[in-house]
């Protein structure tokens, strides 16, 4: 189990995952932010054994917490920035790879780079996103998931057009809606993080 | 003058007694399709239509009831009137009542056809319309004549329809008070309709052209702005329209949410069948953000299948539990969930080559 905290949010990564990289924290991945100002990367690159399929998976999954900031993030939902930016930290994300595996530790990062040179893998993008409901959608359970879950469905769609050039396989999620196999998230208070 | 509330009983999908309290605003009607959302609409405007032309008519008790009896079969067209009550052994009778302005109005149906009617006569009934699910404004041309004339298989509300198109534009003052009902709707499709001899054409942009020859989301627009120009969709008039997303735009489902609502304030009741997410979301977005908004929420299902139809109302969709257009949207994304997860497919058989 591989636990790590992201935007006031607890991932724990199961044994499946394996390897799972926290971007942020990796010295191949500060060394080409340092170089390249404004590079920014995706929060985790993993790759998930589905022993179910016997298949391995890579996923690039990107965190953003909304939660008590919905107002602020409002107009970057909606006018598209998101998935822009989505977008352009996959692309730096997959250089980041790329040149970690020639420049870096090479032995990281190769299970990667191999995944993404082979046309025959399969790559999918995850946008964990917490994100608070306006009031008065809370009032019914049933009727609440259903609100997220159409909500989520649209945000896929958008995100979506921004990958095509990398993936068809995109997906906007949050902990209360994700089926991803072996791995845990919960929200986190702040003070916990603080 | 509004429709305060209306109770159907053994009523074609309908089983035990059903009541709605309506808005004097907005009334949206959502449900699966044979939960009855459309029977609600007929049946209520069978009752009010009825009794408006009975007013027009001096119609005596008898005539009235022989006139609902009508009006009925003509709505809804089937082989007997007493297919309209709901199959069950024996013999039994269906039961329409509704609240008017504080008046009361009850028919009683049997199997055998038979219509009585408990009531008085409504008192000035306002002006009905009933906008059908299928666009009319291409079916206008001759359809007066050939309806008198012949056994048509469209319903009475489309005839119902056409003489109200068929009205004289309004002049003078009136003109300024449906103005601004009409101005979003020519701003959204950048033209105007037009009536010439028999035939409608909408002046748009790009010149007059035939209604046959625009989109029949603008012809469904065009009709709306008709029925308000020629005065036929009054400010106290109540207004039935039957799916009016139906092959519209996005952008125009919008437009007519605004309409709705500017209707509506000008003190229009209007109920809406529909399974449009959109339309019905926009509705509800107002509805949550303004509680003043006069609008109200009923969603028609059936517990099991065969079983008669059970009511929510709420004044919000979020008071819903049973929203059968916001379940399906859910269901869209548990499935996409599973398809993202459950997919080994090469990359080359989902991405852009």
């Amino acid at each position: 189990m591989r636990r790590f905290e992201e935007s006031y949010l607890e991932f724990r990564f199961g044994e499946q995952w394996q390897p799972i990289i926290d971007f942020d924290e990796h010295p191949d991945y500060k060394k080409l932010t340092k170089t390249i100002k404004g590079s920014k990367g995706v929060d985790f690159v993993g790759v998930f054994r589905d022993e179910l399929n016997a298949r391995e998976k890579l996923y690039l999954i990107e965190v953003k917490n909304f939660r008590n900031y919905r107002t602020q993030n409002k107009k970057r939902l909606s006018s598209g920035e998101l998935a822009v930016e989505l977008g352009q930290k996959v692309r730096v994300s997959l250089a980041c790879i790329l040149s970690a595996y020639r420049t870096g530790d090479s032995q990281t990062w190769q299970p990667f780079l191999e995944m993404l040179v082979d046309r025959d893998s399969w790559l999918g993008v995850v946008l964990w996103l917490e994100q608070d409901y306006p009031q008065g959608r809370d009032r019914h359970h049933k009727v609440r998931d259903q609100h997220r879950k159409a909500t989520l469905s649209t945000r896929t769609k958008e995100y979506k057009k921004k990958l095509r050039w990398v993936t068809s396989r995109v997906l906007v999620c949050d902990h209360r809606s994700s089926q991803l196999r072996g791995l845990e998230v919960r929200n986190l208070p702040q003070s916990q993080v603080d | 003058m509004q429709v305060e509330k209306f109770t159907m009983e053994q009523f074609t999908a309908m089983g035990q007694p059903v009541i709605f309290n309506f808005s004097p605003g907005i009334n949206v009607l959502i449900g699966a399709n044979s939960t009855g959302k459309s029977h609600v609409m007929k049946a209520l405007y069978t009752l009010l239509k009825a009794s408006e032309e009975a007013q027009l008519k001096q119609d005596t008790p008898e005539r009235l009831q022989m006139r609902m009896q009508e009006k009925l079969q003509g709505v809804f067209k089937p082989d007997t009137l007493g297919r309209l009550v709901r199959r069950a052994p024996g013999r039994g009778s269906a039961k329409l009542a509704v609240v008017y302005a504080g008046q009361s109005l009850a028919l009683e149906l049997t199997t055998l056809g038979n219509v009585r009617l408990a009531y008085k006569t409504l008192i000035d009934p306002e002006p009905t319309i009933y906008l059908p699910a299928r666009e009319f404004l291409t079916l206008y041309e001759g359809f007066i004549a050939l309806y008198e004339k012949r056994e048509l298989a469209f319903d009475v509300t489309y005839y119902d329809l056409s003489l109200a198109l068929n009205a004289a534009p309004l002049r003078g003052p009136r003109v300024e008070k449906v103005k601004a009902l009409v101005e979003p709707l020519i701003e959204a499709i950048h033209g105007n309709v037009q009536r010439k001899n028999d035939r409608f054409y909408l002046d748009l942009p790009e010149g007059s052209l035939e209604s046959q020859l625009v989109a029949e989301g603008y012809r469904k627009i065009g009709t709306l702005m008709q029925l308000l120009i020629n005065g036929s969709l009054s400010q106290s008039g109540i207004l039935f329209w039957d799916e009016p997303a139906s092959n519209l735009n996005p952008n125009l489902v919008t437009v007519i949410v605004k309409v709705l609502r500017a209707m509506a304030q000008a003190g229009m009741q209007i109920f809406v069948a529909t399974h449009d997410y959109l339309l019905s979301q926009e509705l509800s977005l107002i509805a949550e953000y303004n509680p003043e908004a006069a609008i109200k929420f009923f969603a028609l299902h059936q517990p099991a299948p065969g079983q008669g139809t059970e009511i929510e109302a709420g004044n919000t969709l979020v008071d819903i539990e049973n929203d059968s257009i916001l379940a399906e949207f859910a269901a869209h994304y548990d499935r996409e969930q599973e398809l993202f997860l459950s997919s080994h497919d090469s990359e080359s058989a989902g991405g852009e080559r």
